[in-house]
């Protein structure tokens, strides 16, 4: 599964690797081979690493780019290793579907994520609406606590009962609302 | 691994799909709950604002804003009255001091001109304040139209008396006539002040017979909406009881507010308020416990 590269490609990468360690001026460090010009693949799961950062599945058996010449000794190594395997494990031409499939997969997802996350914003959006119009607005005092309760609760009847007792307590004779002036009723010149 | 990257892609898919057909169904459900929820407060208010027009029109019968605003302009020239009395009253101690330590003519003559001001500004008050008992009586409803009228005319008559000796103070410029003026009002001042005594029992028993006369007519109401609705028998005969004893409580109420209304819509003219107040605070109670019952009864 992991040995997606040809024969051919690994012998020119070997040879590629042996003129590096001839010429040492060529030749870079791994750390240094990520220049913009000439990319290099990044560092891989074990069982990939040797896939070329471009393939496609229609140029597996082309030529190796230029850049793939200046792998260190190390991949070079592993790579002359691979040359000698056997011919059996070239990879199967409806193998190499899958990295589309994932493409397109990942596609979906990026597509699909933001008009689910819209989706999820506009529901918490609704639930929070919902919820502001029935609670009360004004700050909570005790009488905000009890008249939303009697006006929403009482029946007509209750209500016309509730008015009557304030009524009551408006008639209530002890309220002295008309007592008699303050004023004296004995005024006169004379002394008293 | 080809294998779970194909079964996971698939299996995202299937989960995308699932997702958005779940905020799709959960979207629809709460546009429809909010629109529900809006139908059923637009009913409630609607409902509401019914009930309000209908109170306001029952407020608009009982009241009356002419009669009102009128109440309002004299208590407010009762306060200013009462005020410039208050003046009149320390100017005319002050002067009437004065006079008592000198005994000079301009001594005399400066007392003499505050306690005539300090008359005046008296009879201002005692006249704005039955003004206002007047208006305040026509006003009062639940009183019987032969009792208001009878009290209306004693008022009428004591302001009359009231009104001549202000206008004889404006010429009550020396000692004698001054003498004549406290002379004549000692017994205009114990008319009024029966007068005050008879009006407020008048008004307060009137009050009382209004919201006694309403809850009449919401316990009829709350026997007709609920002969509307068959209950079973168990429920019939609890309502039956309870309305026996709201009947009892009522008999209660009207024999007690009867002999307060024909001791004050009397012809007994010695009416004590406190005494009349006394008499109504019971039945102010056993209204109060009448009203209690109506409630109970209402969610039987």
């Amino acid at each position: 599964m992991s040995d997606t590269k040809t024969p051919s490609q690994s012998s020119f990468a070997a040879e590629a690797a042996l003129n590096q360690a001839v010429s040492p001026a060529q030749s870079t460090p791994p750390a240094q081979q990520t220049s913009p010009t000439s990319p290099t693949p990044p560092k891989q799961a074990p069982g990939t690493e040797q896939l070329p950062p471009k393939l496609s599945s229609s140029k597996h058996d082309d030529l190796q780019t230029p850049s793939s010449a200046s792998q260190p000794p190390s991949e070079a190594s592993q790579a002359h290793s691979e040359a000698s395997q056997p011919p059996s494990e070239v990879p199967k031409k409806h193998e190499n579907a899958t990295p589309k499939k994932v493409a397109v997969n990942g596609k979906l997802v990026l597509i699909a994520l933001p008009i689910v996350l819209v989706v999820l914003l506009f529901i918490a959006v609704q639930i929070k609406n919902m919820q502001g119009t029935a609670l009360p607005t004004a700050p909570i005092t005790n009488t905000n606590l009890v008249e939303p309760t009697t006006k929403v609760d009482r029946t007509p009847l209750q209500q016309r009962l509730d008015r009557l007792k304030t009524e009551l307590q408006e008639a209530e004779p002890t309220r002295q609302e008309f007592s008699f002036p303050p004023v004296d009723g004995e005024l006169s010149l004379e002394s008293k | 691994m080809i294998i779970l990257t194909s079964f996971f892609s698939k299996y995202v898919r299937q989960v995308l799909v699932l997702v958005l057909v779940v905020a799709g169904v959960g979207v629809a459900v709460y546009a429809s709950q909010s629109v529900v929820q809006a139908q059923s407060v637009a009913q409630a208010q609607e409902e509401s604002l019914e009930d309000q027009n209908s109170t306001q029109a029952a407020q608009v019968i009982f009241a009356n804003p002419a009669q009102n605003a009128r109440i309002a302009a004299l208590q407010e020239l009762y306060s200013q009255q009462v005020a410039a009395y208050q003046v009149a009253e320390r100017d005319y101690l002050l002067a009437k001091t004065q006079h008592q330590k000198l005994q000079s003519l301009i001594s005399l003559e400066e007392a003499v001109k505050a306690t005539q001001q300090a008359m005046q500004r008296r009879s201002d008050v005692l006249l704005s304040y039955l003004d206002l008992l007047y208006a305040q009586l026509q006003d009062t409803l639940g009183l019987e139209l032969s009792y208001k009228e009878a009290g209306s005319q004693q008022l009428e008559d004591t302001i009359a008396v009231l009104r001549a000796h202000r206008t004889s103070l404006d010429s009550s410029t020396s000692v004698d006539a001054l003498a004549a003026a406290t002379a004549e009002f000692k017994p205009l001042y114990e008319q009024i002040q029966r007068d005050s005594e008879k009006t407020r029992s008048l008004i307060a028993t009137g009050r009382m017979q209004l919201v006694y006369d309403k809850a009449q007519i919401v316990r009829s109401d709350i026997q007709k909406l609920q002969q509307e609705y068959e209950v079973s028998t168990l429920k019939k005969s609890e309502r039956d009881r309870a309305y026996v004893e709201i009947e009892k409580q009522f008999k209660t109420v009207y024999d007690a507010l009867r002999l307060v209304r024909e001791e004050v819509g009397g012809e007994k003219s010695n009416i004590s308020y406190s005494s009349t107040s006394g008499k109504l605070l019971g039945v102010s109670a056993n209204l109060s416990r009448v009203l209690s019952y109506l409630e109970e009864v209402l969610r039987i």
